[in-house]
């Protein structure tokens, strides 16, 4: 038996991204996008107005260029908007699942799946699965994350970020792409939307095994924002507990730079996607006998 | 059995729904109260000093008001969200179940919808209150077992431990009297929420219901707009610790006539809905 179909993974793919949910979780996550890049932008402008002494009251403080850069504006640093770029990327565990993550369980419903049954076996239908969810919710997370660069750039310097203005940004030489950051910010900013877009991914996807498992769709639906909750209330507090200086291990503040807690250093990150992978691919295949009737 | 008594079953059936709601709430009231906890016992102050209200506000405080002139990221209240998602649940499963067979049997024999309507609105209601009442009857445990101040008042210590607004100076004489208040707008907002839940569970489906319903308190910790429910469900956002902080005497009046708009939309939409229909469709 093949591992994969060609023509199942197209027509995988067409409906993930071509269904409502899709475009509706696009046109959130878009949103939100666009909203801190205004909100960037306009504090940008006053910071700029108050600079240039416009009006009647003026500013000595001197930040540097870069805090008021497009690059530090940018939503997964914040510096520029760290009100709706917070609220971006805790819906997010949310959001990147509804194009398709929950479509497994649906198709199963309606007898879809039982349907696809009579031509292709199991593995090429949870692979083809597997792979249109992996890309459908990467995607929700990657585009408005290319986006607010996009729309930033025009309206803000995008000069290399300074290193000694770090003092304003907060970004540590242990954390993830420091160097990269101060070295080469494009770099910084393709490497993040990348770990975003598998970390979303993987999370999608391993959503999509747990909801052949869990009935109650209400369930269902809460159960991310729950584990996603949990897993950062355990990883908050046991580092205190112990007194240890600890690091990040939960999805929301593993998606951006400017989460108040713990440092998003490269081993914790590279292992904390890795177990998702891990976690996903073996629920996905507990289902390779499975009958969908 | 009389309908009533069969109504009485039906109640104590709907609290106990589903055991995952209840379970979460108990652990994350004892671990938000097991913080507090360790928070003071960080900064060196004693279990004793600690008053039942301190540990009421340890799972009910929510969040100050973010305030985008600080510059400071937002750090969304993942805790109270959780208990609130946790609150939500509870009432929500007994909403539209059993309603293609022991239900409809039950409506039979009570002879009115409005009757059967004014019962699932109290089994929400009632469930609610139960929640809160559970919440109290933990933190009352853990003060009497650590030895703690049996009043509702809340101390400096605490204000600060928990991340109150601790701009407007020590707490002021009295706090008491005005936690308690908090506890029923509170619960009020609760009760008006579960109820409009109840309704949309009617009007289009419990995936639905539960969406909005959380996502009103969710828009609730982003933004400080006094019709948000989520606004009145928070200690740390009433005015008795900020000067612009949310009356919740006027959240309990907003209550009350949502509560009943909620009675009223609701009960003339069950009067004439096809619960064939909707019964079998409730688990989705």
């Amino acid at each position: 038996m093949r591992g994969l179909d060609s023509a199942l993974l197209r027509a995988d793919i067409r409906r993930a991204f071509t269904n409502m949910s899709f475009f509706v979780a696009m046109i959130i996550s878009c949103g939100l996008a666009l909203w801190s890049a205004g909100l960037a932008i306009t504090s940008y402008l006053e910071w700029q107005a108050l600079s240039d002494g416009v009006g009647w009251v003026t500013s000595q403080e001197w930040v540097g260029s870069t805090i008021t850069g497009a690059f530090a504006s940018w939503m997964v640093v914040g510096a520029g908007d760290p009100f709706v770029s917070g609220m971006f990327f805790f819906v997010m565990p949310l959001l990147c699942l509804m194009p398709y993550a929950w479509s497994l369980e649906d198709d199963e419903r309606t007898g879809y799946i039982a349907h696809l049954r009579t031509r292709f076996g199991n593995i090429p239908i949870l692979v083809s699965r597997y792979l249109a969810v992996f890309l459908s919710s990467g995607a929700v997370v990657s585009i408005p994350l290319v986006l607010n660069i996009i729309v930033l750039a025009p309206f803000m310097p995008l000069n290399q970020p300074d290193v000694t203005t770090n003092l304003y940004l907060g970004i540590s030489a242990q954390e993830l792409w420091a160097h990269e950051f101060f070295s080469n910010p494009v770099l910084y900013i393709v490497l993040n939307t990348a770990l975003d877009f598998v970390l979303c991914g993987f999370w999608g996807c391993l959503m999509m095994s747990i909801s052949l498992y869990v009935r109650n769709r209400v369930v269902l639906i809460t159960c991310p924002l729950v584990i996603t909750a949990v897993f950062r209330l355990v990883n908050n507090y046991v580092f205190d507990v112990f007194d240890v200086n600890g690091f990040r291990f939960n999805l929301t503040d593993l998606l951006y730079q400017s989460a108040l807690t713990y440092w998003r250093t490269a081993v914790p990150t590279a292992c904390f996607v890795a177990l998702l992978a891990i976690a996903s691919a073996l629920l996905v295949l507990s289902h390779r006998n499975r009958e969908w009737l | 059995m009389s309908a009533f008594r069969r109504s009485i079953a039906r109640l104590v059936r709907a609290l106990g729904s589903g055991a995952f709601p209840w379970i979460l709430a108990i652990a994350s009231f004892i671990l938000l109260e097991a913080i507090l906890l360790w928070k003071f016992s960080l900064v060196g102050l004693p279990a004793r000093s600690i008053t039942f209200g301190d540990l009421v506000a340890a799972w009910c405080g929510g969040m100050q008001f973010y305030r985008r002139e600080s510059g400071l990221p937002f750090i969304p209240p993942f805790e109270w969200f959780l208990l609130c998602l946790a609150m939500l649940y509870i009432p929500l499963r007994g909403a539209t179940a059993d309603l293609e067979g022991y239900g409809r049997l039950l409506l039979v024999k009570m002879g009115s919808r409005w009757r059967f309507w004014s019962q699932r609105f109290a089994c929400t209601v009632t469930a609610t209150i139960a929640y809160w009442l559970l919440g109290l009857l933990i933190s009352f445990i853990t003060c009497l077992f650590i030895g703690g101040r049996l009043t509702l008042g809340v101390t400096d210590d605490a204000v600060m431990v928990l991340l109150f607004d601790i701009s407007n100076g020590p707490v002021a004489p009295g706090i008491g009297t005005k936690v308690a208040v908090f506890l029923v707008g509170a619960a009020a907002m609760s009760v008006a929420l579960a109820c409009l839940q109840l309704t949309l569970c009617f009007a289009f489906s419990r995936v639905v219901a539960y969406t909005v319903s959380a996502a009103m308190l969710f828009t609730s910790a982003f933004f400080p707009f006094r019709f948000l429910p989520g606004n009145y469900l928070m200690l740390a956002r009433t005015a008795a610790f900020v000067p612009d902080g949310v009356d919740p005497l006027a959240g309990l009046i907003g209550a009350a006539a949502c509560a009943f708009a909620c009675y009223l939309v609701g009960g003339a939409l069950f009067h004439r809905i096809d619960i064939i229909e909707r019964g079998a469709g409730h688990d989705r």
